[in-house]
């Protein structure tokens, strides 16, 4: 138990530790539409009901090994998971997933529909290719609303 | 005359004494077994008739005799958490309770407390949801469906970011199935409690294990929220023996959610067996839930998708799955861009469902990829309307203990029978709030008692799992049946035996999920020691059609089973059960079976009246 725990805090920790080399997104990131090889493991999984390597009681590590603010990396750690719905989201221009990403980055709720929209437009900038990272999703989204005039403000 | 007023002064002094001392005791054996400390520290009698804690760590209590006696802990804690400031910051629930019952200070108490502030600020909680995984057949465990909580902090809008509170058993990854099943049913595993961001587990369940999430949110008043949350830090890292039967996460959410409000006290109904389902009604009842919502699986989005496409537009997603090039095509293109972004969305629900157990694909992320641009391109919100919740919850189906009561002719022979089930579900029991084609059945026991008065056993079935869903374009689901107990069966004289049955099948079904009909190979292998010189080893097939009506069930299968070493268990069964729902709680049911054994044939019938309670 012991050890899964500290392994665990590890592994969170390691996911993080390679420094941005372009842009503030944290971490090396999770692929887009990635296939699940390995029905056992979260069968397992589903038998345990919730037992994995990555138990933790809500305590972010110190430091993710990265510069970025607490928001970034906590929309970084989000979109690594989320980087399927939220791509799906995007596209349609709405929805829960979207939301959340737009809330851990600060947008307030009266800027959400401009947020969806400047994404769904450039959605081949968020997503240059199908091998796009979810780290390079979160860099290129922080990179058009700093060009956005009413976006701006959120990531300045 | 002095001495014996002396005397009397003593007497009257140690009689004094006394009575406080023992109006002390007694004030602490009454705090000691008041509710709110018992749940605090875990006090049940579910443990082999001691009253104990089920906590299984040294490190929960500060008296060396904690996990035995609430008293000697209560003592103990009283002096400990006066006097040492990391106890306060490491049970601050039970401080802040004592606080006040004893009139200690309680402003500005966990000051030095830098994680525990650093955590509880961060969780911020304002409201408490119960969520309740519905079950998903092709895990054991999880059968039974899960519980664990939800916690939404006062500044989120979006419930995808609050925290979830998760009661898990933590299991070496290498051990087999039957290391497992053993170490679970006998607490084997550690339990402990986790805290995750809920995004992880709506991932997990909807989108992994395609379960649907029905959110139960709590109407905890501020003072029970703290309490519920400053309780949970207490548990941290803690250990609980974990068995799935009894100390499950349904018991132990329960307990949790008892710490809050130990008014509810229903945790006493669950010390045997702890089904979620049966949880939730008890919470229900209590009044405790406020509003409640459904969270869809990817396979319910799917599923419902797909019913508001047209059958051009369907075909255009399985083009589009098997040559994307389509999608740059002029007859694509030339489609409303309603219906392209229905089909675009269909297709990417698909393809997010199929990720769930296949390889990874360079191929498939190109598709998706393509779908989601081509999407993007469409100025349109999505055309599709949101998902339906179902009729009745996984929480109000039939109760779970099931006893059945009926009538039974077998070839010239007529019987009372008497049958019962702790759990769960049976093909023909009435559906609402289940799952169709999904049966669990655990530990049920047939008796019979003939003309004469004599009780025989006819069958004890340790267990007995169906899974029959139906195939289509889209969904291409193994059904299988897994069955595993002991039957009476006719012997070649004609005196019927108890046999040892293993049984399990593996095929296809086809329809819909109200109306299908299925086919698998069977295996089975029969034992007894008196009438067989080894186990019979019989190979065959079993087809059935399982229908659905409104207030019905029935099921009509025929099963075909040659023995490999010898003839006289060539078996053919024709089985129909056809069952009236006469209430949530109540069924009637009819059963008729023929059955050629060898070259020996009997028949069977049965008029059953079904309680679920």
């Amino acid at each position: 138990m012991k050890k899964l725990f500290v392994g665990a805090a590890l592994l969170s920790m390691s996911s993080f530790s390679f420094a941005a080399e372009t842009g503030p997104g944290c971490g090396l990131g999770s692929q887009f539409f990635k296939g699940q090889s390995g029905v056992m493991s979260h069968v397992l999984a589903a038998t345990t009901n919730g037992s994995s390597g990555n138990q933790t009681f809500g305590m972010t590590s110190g430091t993710m090994g990265c510069n970025s603010s607490q928001t970034i990396q906590l929309a970084s750690l989000y979109m690594d998971t989320n980087v399927d719905r939220v791509a799906a989201d995007m596209a349609r221009g709405e929805g829960e997933s979207l939301n959340a990403l737009a809330e851990l980055i600060g947008v307030a709720s009266e800027h959400k529909s401009d947020f969806n929209r400047l994404l769904k437009t450039n959605f081949g900038q968020v997503f240059n290719s199908s091998d796009t990272s979810s780290r390079e999703a979160i860099d290129n989204i922080l990179a058009l609303m700093q060009d956005d005039e009413v976006l701006k403000v959120y990531v300045s | 005359m002095l001495k014996l007023s002396f005397l009397l002064y003593l007497l009257l002094i140690s009689n004094l004494v006394l009575a406080t001392t023992s109006s002390t005791n007694q004030s602490l054996q009454s705090l000691a077994q008041s509710s709110q400390w018992q749940r605090l520290l875990h006090y049940n009698l579910s443990s082999a008739f001691r009253h104990e804690s089920e906590v299984d760590d040294r490190r929960f209590f500060l008296s060396d005799n904690g996990k035995y006696s609430s008293v000697d802990e209560l003592i103990v804690s009283i002096k400990k958490l006066q006097s040492d400031p990391q106890a306060k910051c490491q049970f601050p629930a039970r401080y802040e309770w004592l606080a006040r019952q004893l009139n200690w200070p309680l402003t500005n108490i966990f000051e030095e407390c830098a994680e525990l502030n650093e955590w509880y600020h961060k969780i911020d909680a304002n409201f408490v949801t119960l969520a309740f995984p519905a079950s998903y057949m092709n895990s054991p465990s999880s059968m039974f469906g899960h519980l664990f909580l939800r916690v939404d902090s006062r500044e989120q809008e979006n419930n995808l970011l609050a925290y979830s509170i998760n009661y898990g058993a933590n299991v070496e990854n290498d051990d087999n199935s039957f290391t497992f099943t053993y170490k679970g049913l006998t607490g084997g595993y550690p339990g402990t409690v986790s805290v995750l961001p809920y995004y992880e587990k709506v991932k997990e369940y909807n989108d992994i294990e395609n379960r649907d999430i029905w959110e139960y949110t709590l109407n905890l008043n501020a003072a029970e929220t703290r309490r519920m949350i400053l309780h949970i830090w207490e548990l941290k890292n803690i250990q609980f023996d974990y068995y799935f039967v009894d100390e499950n996460c349904a018991y132990r959410i329960l307990s949790l959610i008892e710490v809050a409000r130990p008014s509810i006290d229903v945790l006493k109904f669950f010390y045997t067996r702890a089904v979620p389902s049966d949880v939730v009604k008890r919470l229900e009842d209590s009044g405790i839930f406020s509003t409640i919502r459904f969270r869809p699986s990817l396979a319910t989005e799917l599923q419902q998708s797909l019913e508001q496409l047209s059958e051009v537009e369907r075909n255009w997603v399985l083009l589009l799955h098997d040559d994307i090039s389509f999608i740059d095509s002029p007859s694509f293109q030339q489609l409303s861009v309603t219906k392209q972004a229905k089909i675009l969305e269909v297709a990417t629900y698909w393809l997010r469902f199929n990720l769930a157990d296949a390889p990874e694909s360079q191929s498939r992320r190109d598709h998706g990829y393509q779908y989601l641009l081509a999407r993007s391109k469409i100025d349109l919100d999505s055309p599709l309307n949101p998902v339906k919740a179902p009729t009745y919850r996984s929480d109000q189906g039939h109760d779970t203990f099931h006893l059945s009561l009926g009538m039974l002719e077998r070839a010239t022979e007529s019987f009372a029978s008497i049958l019962f089930r702790p759990a769960y579900h049976k093909l023909t029991d009435p559906l609402a709030g289940y799952l169709e084609g999904a049966q669990i059945n655990f530990i049920e026991t047939e008796l019979l008692i003939n003309n004469d008065l004599e009780l025989s056993l006819n069958a004890l079935t340790l267990l007995d799992l169906i899974s029959v869903t139906p195939r289509d374009e889209f969904f291409s689901p193994l059904s299988w049946s897994v069955k595993v107990g002991v039957e009476r069966l006719p012997s070649s004289n004609f005196k019927s035996a108890l046999f040892a049955l293993s049984n399990a099948g593996a095929g296809v079904s086809y329809g819909s999920p109200k109306s299908q009909f299925y086919i698998m190979g069977v295996f089975q292998a029969l034992n007894n020691d008196e009438q067989l010189t080894s186990t019979a080893v019989q190979l065959g097939a079993r087809s059935g059609w399982l229908l659905y009506g409104d207030e019905s069930q029935s099921w009509l299968e025929f099963e075909s089973l040659v023995d490999t070493s010898r003839a006289q268990f060539d078996q053919k069964k024709l089985k129909l059960s056809h069952s009236l729902n006469l209430s949530t709680h109540h069924a009637l049911n009819f059963h008729f079976e023929r059955i050629k054994l060898d070259t020996f044939y009997y028949s069977e019938a049965g008029v059953y009246y079904r309680y679920f309670m």
